[in-house]
């Protein structure tokens, strides 16, 4: 069993390498560890003299996905740029530029844990697009940043900071948040509140969002890492939903995507969608809630950074005491966590579970 | 005999049409074959008829005792208004009082969670949850309904 993994290891150093090699002879700039393939082909684009394939015109509109009178599933498809299997201009590339497939597969391999959506692709952190800038000359985006349970640059240990929504979809977002960021008038300072609103909080946030890291190496196969990452999920989503909005600081919402307010009565929609379009500083809200939830974050650390936002909860017999008063939320979120429990991540393990779910 | 149900939805969400500028909400009608509880179809309602009834205006004014005897044999339309909630589902449209299945409270369950988590399975990208396109929202149905009957499908076995 660990022969065949090592031996795959091998396998895909092998490709990486060959790959990187084909690229050192076209003279073509490799990609930085992490980068997304939207932005590693639009630097090498901007590089090459006569681009080699067109700008990939992946999304004019993420409105815009196929409608047709008679739907069908095969009908649906819509082209994510970060994935290599959804975009046709790999092909070219392959054929014109003798760059093997697999390396594309290998070095930009397709997100496994749930990620954002590409309207909604905007978190960023500034240090990371910053050392790329002077180590390039380019700012390059990195895939890990539209993970949603990582809401905090694994490198800096920093909250990451969103850029307008409108960028999302544009091509050359990387270097729209870069300038961004130093033309816009609240940018800076917008990250700095981001960084001070809750430090202790934030720190606590980043154990949760390593230790979760852990937990997937740990995993012996990937549906167990599948169920490990909907478990996180469904306990981030349950935090934030209204009734909870209180817990955050202010910064949270101030720039929270998309024009529509919460409706009352849409409970569904806010529970399965709202953590699309949130800002990354409310995912670390509630990466440090969950943590309180799954006692990763003890009482005693809890009550320790109580100075910064005396209401926030500190213990998770407070957070469960106001979902059992909102008690849809704890059915649904009951029956979520049932579907995603694994040997490593249960309903047995959270702290304080509420009354309803002790086993009798 | 064959029991086919049909379950009345209306969405949180709105559609929105191509080239106009607003915003619809609708009822979504799922026939459920009531023996093995697969879906066998849907149809999607625009305009709410329900929210549209009103007194007719005479009744008000014309309370003297010439039409005692007619207002008393009129319905009493306060009585019978219905509305249907956002994401709950209802067996009819009409005013009924009793229906003829017990509210599957389980079914409503399952058939919500299964709709609104998008990005767990085939269909990945909604722009904007709130508004969406009258494709899409076919899309999304012909998705839920296809996880639907293979769940049920399995749980049966």
């Amino acid at each position: 069993m660990s022969c065949s993994g090592e031996s795959m290891q091998d396998g895909e150093a092998a490709i990486l390498l060959q790959g990187l090699r084909r690229l050192e002879q076209l003279g073509i700039s490799k990609p930085v560890v992490g980068e997304s393939l939207s932005s590693w082909s639009y630097r090498i684009n901007l590089q090459i003299n006569g681009p080699i394939f067109d700008h990939p015109k992946y999304v004019s509109d993420a409105r815009r996905i196929e409608q047709s009178d008679a739907p069908d599933s095969s009908g649906i498809r819509f082209v994510d740029p970060d994935g290599v299997a959804s975009n046709d201009w790999v092909d070219n590339c392959v054929q014109t530029l003798g760059i093997p497939r697999q390396w594309f597969e290998c070095q930009f391999p397709f997100f496994e844990r749930p990620y954002t959506p590409l309207r909604y692709r905007r978190a960023f952190c500034y240090q990371c697009l910053a050392q790329n800038m002077q180590a390039t000359g380019l700012p390059a985006w990195k895939s890990d940043w539209r993970h949603l349970a990582q809401p905090m640059c694994s490198v800096h240990a920093v909250p990451l900071l969103d850029a307008p929504v409108s960028f999302a979809l544009t091509l050359d977002h990387p270097a729209r948040a870069f300038t961004w960021y130093w033309d816009s008038l609240h940018a800076k300072e917008h990250h700095e509140r981001i960084c001070n609103a809750w430090p202790l909080r934030n720190a606590f946030a980043f154990d949760v969002q390593r230790r979760i890291d852990d937990l997937r190496e740990k995993a012996t196969d990937h549906v167990e890492r599948a169920q490990i990452d909907g478990f996180i999920l469904s306990l981030m989503r349950a935090v934030m939903m209204p009734c909870l909005h209180y817990a955050f600081p202010k910064v949270v919402f101030s720039d929270w995507g998309g024009p529509n307010v919460y409706r009352r009565d849409a409970f569904y929609l806010n529970f399965y969608q709202e953590i699309y379009r949130a800002t990354s500083i409310a995912r670390v809200g509630a990466l440090y809630l969950s943590g309180l939830l799954l006692g990763w974050v003890t009482e005693e650390e809890g009550i320790s950074t109580s100075s910064e936002e005396l209401f926030t909860p500190d213990r998770a017999w407070v957070i469960w005491r106001l979902m059992e008063k909102h008690f849809n939320l704890l059915t649904l979120l009951g029956d979520e966590l049932r579907r995603y429990e694994s040997r490593s991540l249960n309903i047995s393990m959270l702290a304080d579970i509420p009354r309803c779910w002790r086993p009798t | 005999m064959k029991y086919v149900f049909a379950w009345y939805w209306r969405p949180a969400f709105r559609v929105h049409l191509p080239g106009e500028y607003a915003n619809y909400a609708m009822i979504v009608c799922l026939q459920v074959n009531g023996v093995t509880g697969e879906i066998l179809s849907y149809s999607i309602t625009f305009g709410d008829r329900i929210t549209n009834v009103h007194r007719i205006p005479f009744v008000k004014h014309d309370s003297g005792e010439l039409f005692a005897k007619t207002n008393a044999l009129r319905m009493d339309y306060k009585k019978h208004l219905f509305r249907l909630e956002t994401d709950s589902l209802r067996n009819s449209l009409g005013p009924v009082r009793f229906s003829r299945t017990d509210f599957n409270g389980d079914f409503e369950r399952r058939w919500l969670r299964i709709f609104y988590d998008w990005q767990r399975h085939e269909l990945e990208q909604v722009a904007d949850p709130y508004n969406i396109m009258l494709g899409t929202l076919k899309q999304t149905l012909e998705c839920a309904i296809r996880r639907m009957n293979s769940e049920t499908l399995t749980q049966a076995l």
